[in-house]
């Protein structure tokens, strides 16, 4: 049993829901010991009842301007059940991840935790 | 990714997963000596993540990686001067033991002058990409690029071929281990003098790659190659992918053994002073810098003070050198190589095997960018960088206090601000990078199997 936890979350950014809105969420379940440092992994990301379907999952170091350098690839493994292979966080330091879904009014928003990548 | 293993996912807090510094404190308390340099909380838990050095990874496309006879006979190929277009030249003419296993050249001297930096192949079984560009995904695959360049040592596999099946000693051991050469080893007719298929080269969109026929017009080897039956074409290749097998597991024996750097980390560790000595007090200094203010290990992490991906720290090329383009040839190339880890020769060709090419990105953001290299080597790998532009170390720290230029394409990656730092500090920066240099490798890996050929 995958035991879950992390959580999820929004800043309010534009792409994370208007003031009509209430946040969106995601629970991200990493492997074993959390994301790894430089070495390719795959995670799971449920979407607990965001409306929308997941198109695409990217991640960027903001204060270093730029991203990473492999192409994630999604997997839908369950009903908001998502299965994320081929991440890499390269360097050590703070990372954003980035999940865009799309609703049924056809618009894409995003979803952005970050996360602080320690040296390992 | 197996049931198992998602059964084993633990928790974790994704955000801003909060670093644990550790509650070490630093070992000296308070009557702290004056020989050593005390780190912060911070500092300490980063310095502990730079050593021990693991161990060597599996290299699952190349069955031979760790058979003892394998990296023999690879040995002697290595320092093997008949593998050359004049026969003069050996891998080891660029990479020689002596010289910390690169040149000592600002640019390499091949049958002519290169365009890049002979890089030390100390820890090259570590490396997740080959070449300052990545422009290869294993060691074996690699030796292609030198061997049949016609600037480096312009060889064949027709005549790797046919030289591996006209000395007596090579053809037993290669056979004993790889199996029978091709039928015809021998023979010029078969395997024609020169015979070798252009380099891979990497896709443009804008310009059709040009037919082999087109090549053969203008480049001999080309032509003999052409001219060779089609079996006899996969043969010459599966001998050179075989030869490079052998010559990977003799680079896989390239391992320092540690260095100072690593009996103060283990002092560090273990609280044990006397082993912590092993860093003299300007050494120390440095490596505060170093995992402290100086930034450095943003890119230069874990033990081998390198992620090994690539950057661009802004190099301008400079005034009658070549125009370089850096990783993106690299990506486009390593992706159609036929000797990637994918293609036929491959011992593991299913994408599990493969996933840094399964998943790899093309960003044109990564003009300019080259691979971080190890820093462990620094100590003897003078001059430094791509193209050999810094010929001692404390020019190199100079070049990250000042940031002087900008990049001649791409644009600087931002993690750069130029670090303060004053004549001492830049001494003791540099002085720090050369306690990275570990044991030699052992004498005998050292020089050839048969000193006749080297
Ligand atoms: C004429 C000089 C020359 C010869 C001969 C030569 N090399 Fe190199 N080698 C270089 C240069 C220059 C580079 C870097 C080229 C680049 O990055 O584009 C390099 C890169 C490498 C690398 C990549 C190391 C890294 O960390 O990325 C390996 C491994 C290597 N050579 C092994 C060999 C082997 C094995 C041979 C013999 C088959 C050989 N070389 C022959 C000059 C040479
Ligand atoms: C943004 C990432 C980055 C940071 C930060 C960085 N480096 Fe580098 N370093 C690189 C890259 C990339 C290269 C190779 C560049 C090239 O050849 O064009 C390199 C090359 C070097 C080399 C040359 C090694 C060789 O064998 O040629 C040394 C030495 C070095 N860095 C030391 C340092 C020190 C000391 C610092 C901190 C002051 C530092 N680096 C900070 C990315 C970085
Ligand atoms: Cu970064």
């Amino acid at each position: 049993m995958p035991l879950r936890s992390l959580l999820l979350l929004c800043f309010l950014t534009p792409a994370c829901g208007g003031p009509d809105r209430s946040p969106l969420s995601v629970t991200i379940e990493y492997p074993d010991g959390g994301p790894p440092l430089n070495k390719h992994f795959s995670f799971v990301v449920d979407l607990q009842g965001q409306a929308g379907e997941l198109v695409d999952v990217d991640a960027d170091m903001p204060s270093h301007g730029h991203g990473i350098n492999t192409d994630p690839v999604i997997e839908r493994i369950g009903n908001e059940r998502y299965r994320i292979d081929g991440m890499l966080l390269h360097m050590p330091g703070a990372w954003e991840l980035y999940f865009d879904l799309k609703g049924s009014d056809n618009k894409t928003r995003r979803i952005v935790v970050p996360l602080e990548l320690a040296h390992q | 990714m197996t049931e198992a293993h998602w059964g084993r996912i633990a928790s974790i807090i994704g955000i801003s997963a909060v670093v644990a510094w550790g509650s070490a404190n630093a070992p000296l308390g308070s009557q702290e000596p004056e020989a050593f340099v005390r780190l912060d909380d911070r500092e300490r838990a980063i310095a502990l993540t730079l050593s021990p050095l693991p161990k060597m990874p599996p290299q699952p496309s190349n069955r031979f990686a760790d058979n003892p006879e394998a990296a023999r006979l690879g040995q002697r190929i290595f320092y093997d001067v008949r593998l050359s277009r004049d026969s003069n030249r050996s891998c080891a003419s660029c990479h020689s033991p002596g010289l910390g296993w690169s040149d000592g050249l600002e640019l390499s001297q091949g049958i002519a002058k290169l365009n890049r930096n002979s890089p030390s192949l100390l820890h090259a079984g570590y490396q997740r990409w080959l070449f300052w560009d990545g422009r290869a995904d294993s060691l074996w695959s690699q030796i292609q690029w030198p061997l049949e360049h016609p600037n480096e040592m312009g060889f064949a596999r027709a005549d790797l071929v046919r030289l591996i099946a006209s000395d007596a000693q090579l053809r037993t051991e290669y056979e004993a281990i790889f199996g029978p050469l091709p039928e015809g080893a021998h023979n010029p007719e078969r395997f024609r003098p020169g015979g070798r298929p252009p380099l891979p080269a990497p896709i443009n969109p804008f310009r059709r790659a040009p037919s082999l026929e087109q090549l053969a017009e203008s480049d001999a080897g080309h032509a003999a190659w052409l001219a060779m039956n089609e079996q006899d074409r996969i043969e010459a290749s599966r001998v050179l992918a075989n030869t490079g097998k052998a010559i990977e597991a003799f680079e896989r024996k390239l391992v320092p053994g540690p260095s100072r750097f690593d009996r103060y980390i283990e002092g560090l560790r273990e609280n044990d002073v006397d082993k912590m000595s092993a860093l003299n007090t300007s050494e120390q200094r440095g490596l505060k810098i170093f995992v402290g203010k100086g930034q450095c290990v943003n890119c230069h992490f874990s033990p081998l003070l390198s992620g090994g991906e690539f950057h661009n720290i802004g190099l301008a090329v400079e005034e009658g050198k070549p125009f370089d383009a850096g990783r993106p040839d690299g990506i486009n190339t390593v992706q159609i190589d036929p000797m990637n880890g994918r293609g036929a020769f491959s011992d593991a060709q299913e994408w599990a095997s493969n996933v840094k090419l399964r998943y790899l990105r093309y960003d044109e953001h990564t003009y300019g960018a080259y691979k971080a290299p190890t820093l462990r080597n620094a100590a003897v790998s003078a001059p430094y960088m791509h193209n050999g532009r810094f010929e001692t170390l404390e020019e190199v720290v100079r070049f990250y206090v000042e940031l002087p230029g900008g990049p001649p394409i791409g644009h600087r990656e931002e993690t750069l601000l130029p670090v303060d730092l004053d004549d001492a500090e830049i001494r003791d920066l540099a002085a720090f990078l050369k306690s990275l240099q570990g044991e030699p490798v052992p004498e005998a890996l050292r020089r050839p199997l048969d000193p006749s050929r080297n």
